[in-house]
C-alpha cells in the first residue's frame, strides 16, 4: 500500500523509531504505520505531540510504495545499522 | 607527549557537570531541541543515521595506550564495540545515548580527554604530522606548537562563534604529512637562511563543495609571534566572513574574494595593533609546553637482529610490511609503524576494542606506550626498536592488522558514508571493499605501488576525495548511489584539486572504471614513475579517454 511513514529519533538515545497505526512508536520498520491522506494528520499530530513532550526528534515523513523503502537511505535506517561487517571484536588467539 | 595538570583536570570536570546539568534540562524538556542542538555539537554530540555520535578529540592525533584502553572500553560499554578512526585524527562512535553521554564525558575526563570543539564553528581539534617528534626529516618537532595552539583556541571565547568551523594544520616535515595545503590555516615549521626557525603560514584551503589549495600568506613568521598573527587572521575572518551565505562562509572563499594581497594588508593592519603585546605567548609558558615533549632517552638498539634478516628477502607478509610500513624513525636502531586499519573485508578506520586494546598492548611493551591517529585512518606506532619489529608483526597478526598496505591502492581514505551520515548521498564503505576485492591480490597492489584514492560520500568531501590522486565521490542520481571520479588530487607540498572525469558510475561500475585507470598507468608509466606523477606527464584527458571509451 503506498502511503506515508513517519519517523523520528528517540530522544533520550537517539535510535531510529517509526510511528506504528496504534500511534506509539516502534523500532521495527515492519511495525511501522503507512498513513494515506485520511489518517495522515491525526497521525502528524500525535507525532508532533510526542516531540513536544520530548519523547521524540527530527521527526520526518517518508513517502513509501508499499514494496520496500525507496531510498537507500530508508532501507539503511530500516537495517538499523550499517550494510558492512563492523570489525570483529573476538579474535580467536587473543581471548 | 603533554600531561594534564590540575588546572586541565578541573577544568574538564566543571565542563562535565555542566554538560550533565544541560541534558538534564534537556530531557525534561526545559530545554528546546533548538536550544540544547548547540550545546551538544560544542561537545562532539551529533544525531546521526541511526543515534547520537560522539566525536572525541585526540589533539593532533596523540594518545596514551592508557587513553586508547580507555577509548576501548568506551566502545564496549556504551557502544556497539568499535569505533571510527576520522581523517582529522579523531575518533567517533556511532550508537551513543544521550541519558550516558554525561557517564562518557566523565569517563574521558579520568583519560584527560574530552569532546570539546569536535564539532560547531570554532576552532576545531588541531591536526599534524603523526611522526612528528620522532622523524629526522623534521625542522624541528611540531606538537610542541600544536599544543600551544590547542591552549590559546581551547574556549578562546573571541572565536567561539566563528562564522564557520576552522581547521589548522602544522607541519614540520620535509614531507607534509599533515595536508598543510587543505586547511583554513596551514603552518609550516621552516628555517631561515640565517637559521632561525619560523613558520611559512599558507590560508584559504580546503575542500568540501568549493575546493581550495590554500595560499601563502607569509613567508617567513618568527616564532614569537605565532598567537597574534593567528589571532589577526581570525579577526578578519570572523568579522568579514560571509555569516549570510552558507556556501562563502569559509576562509577560503574570503581570501579569494579579497584576494591574497587585500586580505593579508587587511590581516596585518589588525596585527600591527597586537604584534609583541600581551596576546603572544609567554616564554616561560612556551618552554613550559617545550617540557613535555622533550626527546625521552631510547635504550641502545640492536642494529644486527638474526631474526629480521630471517624473514628479510623471502617475500614474506613481513617483508612486505616491513617494506609499506615500517617507517624511518631519528635513531637508526628504532622505527615508527604504521598500521593499517585497511584490509579485506573490514571497514577502513574501524577499529574494535580488542583492536585497540592489542594496539595500546603493542605501544607499552614495545614502543614507549604512546600511539597516533594519522589523517590517513590509520594508527602509528613510534619509537619502536627495530629488533622488536617481528614481535610487533605477528602481534598485529593476531587482530588481523599486520597487513602492508600503508600508502597502496588499499589505504584508501574513506569517510562513513551513507551507512552512518545523515548527510550522505551514497555508501562508501562498500564501495572501498568492492574495490579492494578487485585488487585483492597482493602481488598487483604492489607492482601499482604508491597511489591515493580516497571515497567521500557526499561534497562534504570528509574522504578527502578532491586530495586524492583518484577520488570517488557518492552523487544521487534521481535517487539511485552513484559515484563521480576524479583525478590528480594531492595533498602534501605539492597539494592541488583533483579534475572530474566525466559521468558517474554505479557501484558494480566503479571498481572496473579503477581499474580502466589503473590499467593504463601500469601500461604507459616510466621506470619508477608513481601514478601521480604519470598522471602530471600523461594529463588527466588521457584517461578520461581510455575510462570512457572502455565504459
Ligand atoms: S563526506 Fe558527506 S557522507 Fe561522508 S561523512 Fe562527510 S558529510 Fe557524511
Amino acid at each position: 500500500m503506498p502511503g506515508i511513514l513517519i519517523t523520528a529519533n528517540r530522544l533520550e538515545d537517539g535510535v531510529v523509531v517509526w510511528l506504528a497505526t496504534d500511534f506509539t512508536w516502534t523500532e521495527t520498520r515492519s511495525r511501522a504505520g503507512i498513513f494515506d491522506a485520511d489518517t495522515v494528520q491525526t497521525a502528524r499530530h500525535s507525532a508532533a505531540g510526542d516531540q513536544t513532550n520530548n519523547f521524540v526528534t527530527a521527526i520526518y515523513e517518508v513517502m513509501v510504495d508499499g514494496k520496500a523503502d525507496v531510498s537507500a537511505r530508508e532501507a539503511i535506517r530500516a537495517n538499523r545499522g550499517p550494510t558492512i561487517q563492523a570489525p570483529p571484536d573476538r579474535h580467536p588467539s587473543i581471548r | 607527549m603533554y600531561k594534564y595538570d590540575t588546572i586541565d583536570r578541573d577544568f574538564l570536570d566543571r565542563r562535565s557537570a555542566q554538560f550533565r546539568d544541560q541534558v538534564a534540562r534537556r530531557l525534561s524538556g526545559e530545554l528546546s531541541e533548538d536550544e540544547f542542538k548547540p550545546l551538544r555539537l560544542q561537545n562532539g554530540l551529533y544525531l546521526q543515521l541511526h543515534a547520537y555520535m560522539l566525536r572525541v578529540a585526540i589533539p593532533y592525533g596523540v594518545l596514551s595506550s592508557r587513553q586508547l584502553r580507555g577509548l576501548a572500553s568506551i566502545a564496549r560499554d556504551f557502544d556497539r564495540g568499535f569505533g571510527h578512526f576520522t581523517t582529522r585524527q579523531n575518533i567517533q562512535f556511532n550508537w551513543i545515548k544521550l541519558v550516558e553521554t554525561p557517564d562518557i564525558l566523565d569517563r574521558l575526563a579520568e583519560l584527560d580527554m574530552h569532546a570539546i570543539q569536535t564539532s560547531g564553528n570554532c576552532i576545531r581539534n588541531v591536526t599534524s604530522d603523526p611522526l612528528a617528534g620522532a622523524t629526522d626529516d623534521e625542522v624541528e618537532n611540531p606538537m610542541v606548537w600544536c599544543e600551544v595552539i590547542r591552549q590559546w583556541s581551547t574556549l578562546h571565547p573571541e572565536f567561539a562563534f566563528l562564522p564557520r568551523k576552522f581547521k589548522i594544520a602544522v607541519s614540520a616535515g620535509a614531507e607534509d604529512r599533515a595536508a598543510t595545503g587543505f586547511h583554513d590555516i596551514g603552518l609550516r615549521l621552516v628555517k631561515a637562511r640565517s637559521g632561525e626557525v619560523g613558520f611559512r603560514v599558507l590560508v584559504g584551503g580546503g575542500q568540501g563543495r568549493t575546493p581550495r589549495v590554500a595560499q601563502q600568506l607569509t613567508p617567513f613568521l618568527p616564532k614569537k609571534n605565532l598567537l597574534s598573527y593567528l589571532e589577526a587572521i581570525l579577526r578578519v575572518y570572523n568579522v568579514a566572513g560571509r555569516r549570510d551565505n552558507i556556501y562563502k562562509v569559509r576562509l577560503k572563499i574570503l581570501v579569494e574574494a579579497m584576494g591574497i594581497e587585500a586580505f593579508s594588508d587587511a590581516v596585518n593592519m589588525e596585527w600591527v595593533g597586537i604584534r609583541d603585546s600581551v596576546v603572544e605567548l609567554p616564554l616561560e609558558e612556551f618552554e613550559r609546553i617545550q617540557r613535555h615533549f622533550a626527546r625521552d632517552t631510547l635504550p641502545p638498539a640492536d642494529l644486527t637482529s638474526e631474526i629480521l634478516e630471517a624473514y628479510c628477502g623471502k617475500g614474506h607478509a613481513f617483508e612486505r610490511w616491513m617494506r609499506h610500513n615500517v617507517l624511518p624513525h631519528y635513531d637508526p636502531g628504532y622505527a615508527n609503524v604504521c598500521i593499517s586499519i585497511k584490509a579485506l573485508g573490514r571497514p577502513p578506520g574501524d577499529a574494535s576494542a580488542s583492536e585497540m586494546e592489542r594496539i595500546a598492548d603493542l605501544a607499552d611493551r614495545y614502543g614507549m606506550g604512546e600511539i597516533r591517529f594519522t589523517y590517513s585512518q590509520n594508527v602509528v606506532i613510534p619509537h619502536v626498536r627495530r629488533d622488536q619489529l617481528i614481535r610487533v608483526f605477528e602481534g598485529l597478526g593476531d587482530i588481523g592488522l599486520n597487513g602492508g598496505e600503508n600508502g597502496l591502492i588499499g589505504d584508501m581514505i574513506v569517510c562513513p558514508g551513507l551507512d552512518y551520515c545523515n548527510l550522505a548521498n551514497a555508501r562508501s564503505l562498500p564501495l572501498a571493499d568492492r574495490i579492494f576485492q578487485h585488487f585483492a591480490d597482493a602481488g598487483l597492489r604492489d607492482e601499482i605501488g604508491k597511489i591515493r584514492l580516497n571515497i567521500s560520500g557526499c561534497i562534504n568531501a570528509c574522504g578527502h576525495h578532491h586530495a586524492a590522486d583518484i577520488g570517488i565521490l557518492g552523487v544521487n542520481k534521481k535517487g539511485v548511489e552513484n559515484y563521480q571520479i576524479s583525478l590528480g588530487g594531492r595533498a602534501g607540498e605539492d597539494a592541488a584539486v583533483g579534475r572530474i572525469l566525466g559521468p558517474s558510475f554505479d557501484e558494480h561500475r566503479v571498481p572496473d572504471a579503477v581499474a580502466a585507470i589503473v590499467g593504463l598507468y601500469l601500461h604507459r608509466r616510466k621506470p619508477d614513475e608513481t601514478f601521480g606523477d604519470a598522471v602530471v606527464r600523461l594529463g588527466v584527458d588521457v584517461f578520461k579517454r581510455e575510462l570512457y571509451a572502455a565504459a
